[in-house]
């Protein structure tokens, strides 16, 4: 067998991480993104707060760390990006390599997007009062605009300042000038650090990967320090395991682990390909694998206290509302009822005077539904702690440091991301070997750039929609399983345990054989088969903000066009179709070299052994 | 208390007034005095110690204070700042890799200088430096074959 990686395509050493923190740090960088912060928590609060632990550590333990596992091994032993590693394994297999690239590219395209809407908001969170503290005052100034008193302050800000956004998706509107500047501020950001591949990120990633972590223990403290945030920790992390019963859970659990790893993207192989040959990958995996895991408890825990304090914050503001009635209606002196006394004040009132409490519009206060109200994604980032912010004394800082978090946690992933095109990129020697690296790093975030313009149109938030929902998880999940499979059976189980034994020191153990050849494929393609059963099911709709809905500030549901619902179908399995056309494409090279007759292939071996 | 005759008692404080013009002996008409109250609202109700809440004049709605607006909006003033130290940084890396070339494209012509200089005591045998050798990258031999050469390729 020919030692795949032992000439570098493009002359010279292959580059080599300075010192172990580095490579770790990219590698838990790349893992820990947004996802952790505004995805995790939200599966918890919706799946029965603690219970929800149970499937998760199953499915980080089963599938998790072992496909991790892999995707370190086979990047260190064989010292090549995704597509040379595959290609290494079976020329057949190349085809998972360039699939992984494609949909690298896909996600960092509407990954940056949001790292844009974020750094639009840390740029205008540095002026008091914050811009979506209040709304903008309508024509002849003797009110507020229309649109932000149906709604709320955050939300306008969000939906008409930031991304001024359309009713429906099929309606481009016009390029938004300021996210235009951002996303090409956060595109030069990106280049900036990934300019001279792993020896720029190596640096940058101090800073990146460490950041969140300090800014997240600031606002743990102050978060537990709030009223009403003890109350929501407690209320939140409450298990309720009746829920384990619903099988959406251990798919949302299994979906969520994989995509919070970033599995199957290639980034990990591209990172471990540059680690010396010898290097305990075993621990690396346990220890990125937990350090995640513990980072998305961590955060859950700061941001279920910021939320607890905005539903006690809410909660106590309807009471005052409602006392407001009481007074007024029975000539009470003004802040005679406290909001503790009000439960006691309204049983009287109902005792004694049922009538006159009946006509009253009073709402129903409970802190419960206050803190039930969930979001996630860019809604809890964007909409909900931006309006809790609001409510922290000094928060002009506080949302500061909170987008500035996002930033850097986005941008480690974003690392992550463009390692795993550029270094299969440099591997394929796309490019001749004089051809400055710095070059191709910028033509590739430059053809980035270009293409996420199409996301600062007004209906772009819809379309990276569609993106985020249809282009990574089905493809992700089948290269996934390929891998899985390839190492295990194609590259064969006693090959890679012998590579093992040579990088770690000793074979792998009955726990790690039992999940590569069968626990993890199985699982994988449970997970496959449902998640198609659940997408056929759901009828493919958005929810669109339109001023002109009946309903409003509550978003339209609306089904998606005939061509954005084939566009989606596209997505789904597009990137995989990479893997039958590479296969196919060897099979008939093969094939045709089968057929040269044995005079040709003789003569042609003359000639050449001649020169 | 005595002698204090109260009618038209209404739920709040309320009063109805007109203004004269003390040469002409008229009153003024209601709408200049409607927009003279809109234009001086704040004044007025700071003789009062009230607010817009708390004082109200029919069919004058308050006009609302708009929001302070800087000349230059904040956040183009960061974004400024932010690109320019970016495209700086981008520019500094992208020369200094190109000296770096240059410079690795130059080595060999180098080595000849430092044995006048004899800058940091460079031990000199045969005329060639000994610290390069001691680098851990060291210099490739091209005497040697490499593996991969040792079988003539087919």
């Amino acid at each position: 067998m020919a030692r795949a990686g032992a000439v570098e395509p493009r002359g010279g050493q292959r580059p080599a991480w300075a010192n172990k923190l580095q490579y770790l740090l990219s590698c838990i960088g790349f893992a820990v993104g947004l996802g952790n912060i505004w995805r995790f928590p939200y599966l918890c609060q919706t799946y029965g707060g603690g219970a929800f632990l149970i499937p998760y550590l199953i499915a980080l333990v089963l599938e998790g760390i072992p496909i991790f596992y892999i995707e370190l091994a086979i990047g260190q032993r064989l010292r090549r990006g995704s597509i040379g590693v595959w290609t290494a394994i079976s020329p057949y297999l190349g085809g998972v390599g360039l699939g992984c690239l494609t949909v690298s590219f896909l996600v960092s395209l509407y990954y940056n997007t949001v790292l844009t809407w974020v750094l639009w908001y840390l740029l205008n969170s540095f002026q008091y009062p914050l811009p979506w503290s209040s709304c903008p005052l309508d024509l002849n100034r003797t009110g507020f605009e229309a649109e932000c008193q149906a709604s709320s302050t955050v939300s306008y800000f969000w939906y008409r300042q930031t991304l001024n956004i359309t009713a429906d998706i099929s309606d481009n509107g016009s390029i938004q000038w300021r996210l235009l500047a951002c996303l090409a501020a956060s595109w030069a950001v990106v280049y900036l650090c990934v300019i001279r591949g792993i020896e720029s990120t190596g640096k940058a990633i101090y800073f990146t990967a460490l950041f969140p972590y300090l800014v997240l223990t600031i606002f743990l403290i102050r978060g537990l320090t709030l009223p009403g945030a003890v109350k929501g920790l407690i209320y939140l992390f409450t298990p309720d395991v009746q829920v384990l019963w619903n099988p959406r859970v251990w798919l949302d659990a299994a979906t969520q682990i994989f995509f919070s790893l970033s599995l199957a993207l290639g980034g990990h192989i591209a990172f471990a390909s540059y680690n010396p040959p010898r290097n305990n990958c075993e621990k690396d995996t346990v220890t990125i694998a937990l350090v995640n895991s513990m980072t998305s408890l961590y955060a859950s825990i700061a941001v279920f206290s910021v939320l607890g304090f905005k539903a006690a914050n809410d909660h106590g503001h309807c009471l005052d509302r409602n006392t407001l009635h009481l007074i007024n209606e029975f000539d009470f002196p003004d802040q005679s009822v406290s909001r503790g006394d009000y439960a006691a004040v309204l049983a009287h009132l109902n005792a004694t005077q049922p009538e006159r409490v009946a006509r009253l519009p009073l709402e129903a206060c409970r802190l419960e539904d206050f803190l039930d109200k969930s979001a996630s994604g860019t809604g809890l980032a964007f909409i909900v702690f931006t309006e809790a912010i609001l409510h922290m004394p000094g928060a002009p800082g506080w949302a500061v440091l909170f987008f500035s978090m996002l930033f850097t946690l986005g941008l480690s992933s974003m690392f992550g991301n463009m390692e795993s095109i550029i270094t299969p990129l440099l591997d394929m020697g796309v490019t001749h070997r004089f051809f400055p690296k710095e070059a191709l790093t910028g033509l590739v975030c430059l053809l980035c750039f270009l293409l996420a313009i199409c996301f600062t149109l007004q209906s772009g938030n819809y379309w990276l929609e569609v993106l985020d929902s249809y282009a990574a998880p089905l493809n992700l999940v089948m290269f996934a399983f390929l891998e899985v499979v390839g190492v295990t059976y194609v590259y064969g189980m006693r090959r890679f345990s012998d590579d093992i034994a040579g990088m770690t020191g000793r074979r792998p153990g009955l726990f790690w054989r039992v999940t590569w050849k069968a626990v993890s494929p199985l699982l994988l393609l449970s997970i496959f088969v449902a998640y198609i059963a659940v997408l056929a099911r759901t009828p493919l709709s958005y929810r669109a903000w339109n001023t002109q809905y009946a309903r409003f500030p509550l978003r339209q549901e609306k089904s998606y066009p005939g061509w954005v619902q084939a566009t989606c179908v596209l997505l789904c399995f597009l990137p995989s179709l990479w893997v039958p056309a590479v296969a196919l494409g060897q099979l008939l090279a093969k094939r045709r070299w089968k057929q040269d007759t044995w005079q040709d292939r003789c003569s042609k071996l003359q000639d050449r052994g001649a020169s | 208390i005595s002698h204090v005759l109260l009618c038209n008692v209404t739920q709040r404080v309320s009063f109805w007034f007109v203004v004269t013009d003390p040469s002409k002996n008229h009153t003024l008409p209601a709408v200049e005095i409607q927009s003279a109250i809109r234009m001086n609202r704040n004044r007025i109700n700071n003789a009062f110690f009230l607010n817009d809440q708390t004082l109200e004049f029919l069919k004058i709605p308050s006009t609302l204070a708009p929001p302070t607006d800087p000349s230059v909006p904040i956040w183009i003033i960061i974004f400024s700042v932010i690109f320019c130290i970016v495209i700086v940084a981008v520019m500094l890396l992208i020369l200094s890799g190109i000296r770096q070339r240059r410079r690795k494209s130059k080595g060999p012509s180098e080595v000849d200088d430092t044995e006048d200089k004899c800058e940091n005591m460079i031990t000199i045998e045969n005329g060639i430096a000994c610290d390069p050798l001691d680098t851990k990258g060291g210099h490739i031999n091209d005497a040697f074959m490499t593996e991969d050469e040792r079988l003539t390729p087919l």
